[in-house]
């Protein structure tokens, strides 16, 4: 079960990153058809973002806390909860947010976007940093499973890690 | 679908720092916030959630009454982005020193 959530969790966030992608590439030249696909891929994507929000908060909060925190806190690397899940737990509930404005955008502003070019240059730059911040979370997710993964390995060498005995 | 821009730009700005200072008084002052977070729905980064969203509607419901949209003017959705990058790093940071201190 943790493993399946864990899964959808890193499946929402990244097809949620890539479809903000796609809207950015769309408004890079926008006509009227490039702009309706864009409103429908922003919809996917902050879709995609809040069940990643969910599906990960459901995973923290039943299983993170009691299995995997105690391990990597008790393992060599103890900051990979301290600093990294404890950054990306906070800094993600941003996305949902910045991705529910930029759908909001696009869906009241349509075909604006297409003559005014400081508006569309801003809402570029709000879906390249859904983006950046969607990947971010997947490398703090991928440092994280490495503090676990690296207490699991003392675990074997040492079957006493912190408060965990093998 | 017709929302007010500026109202989205500025809720969104206002959540950020919100989710902002929540975690960090909570770290700082976890003796009574803690545990009253926790108390509302068993577990305090839920309780952060659902007070985000509700900060979020507030703040969107209250600003697009009292304020007038301009559509045309990008500024407001330059200070979310501005607020979400400077929130993300001064809540990492934060822990950076909390790590250490």
């Amino acid at each position: 079960m943790p493993q399946l959530l864990i899964g959808a969790h890193a499946f929402f966030g990244e097809a949620g990153a890539l479809l903000f992608l796609w809207v950015l590439v769309e408004l890079l030249n926008p006509s009227p058809e490039r702009l309706r696909r864009a409103r429908i891929v922003s919809m996917l994507g902050a879709f995609f973002l809040v069940a990643a929000w969910i599906v990960g908060g459901y995973y923290y909060v039943e299983f993170y806390g009691a299995l995997v925190k105690p391990v990597i806190k008790g393992g060599p690397m103890p900051w990979a909860h301290s600093i990294v899940t404890e950054t990306k737990e906070h800094v993600f509930l941003f996305l949902p947010f910045l991705a529910f404005l930029a759908t909001g955008m696009i869906s009241s502003v349509g075909q604006q976007l297409a003559e005014n070019r400081r508006l569309r240059i801003a809402l570029i730059t709000l879906c390249g940093l859904i983006v950046l911040f969607a990947f971010a979370m997947a490398a703090l997710g991928v440092t994280i499973s490495s503090g676990f993964r690296s207490a699991l390995e003392s675990l074997v060498s040492s079957p006493v890690v912190g408060s965990v005995t093998l | 679908m017709n929302l007010h821009i500026k109202a989205l730009s500025y809720a969104t700005t206002g959540v950020i720092w919100f989710v902002v200072a929540i975690t960090i008084l909570m770290e700082l002052y976890e003796k009574p916030i803690k545990p009253f977070l926790t108390s509302l729905t068993g577990h305090h980064w839920v309780t952060k959630g659902i007070f985000a969203v509700i900060v979020f509607a507030a703040l969107y419901g209250a600003l697009a009454s009292f304020t007038t949209d301009n559509k045309e003017e990008p500024t407001p959705v330059y200070i979310a982005i501005g607020s979400a990058v400077l929130g993300g790093v001064t809540i990492f940071l934060f822990y950076v020193w909390h790590f250490f201190a």
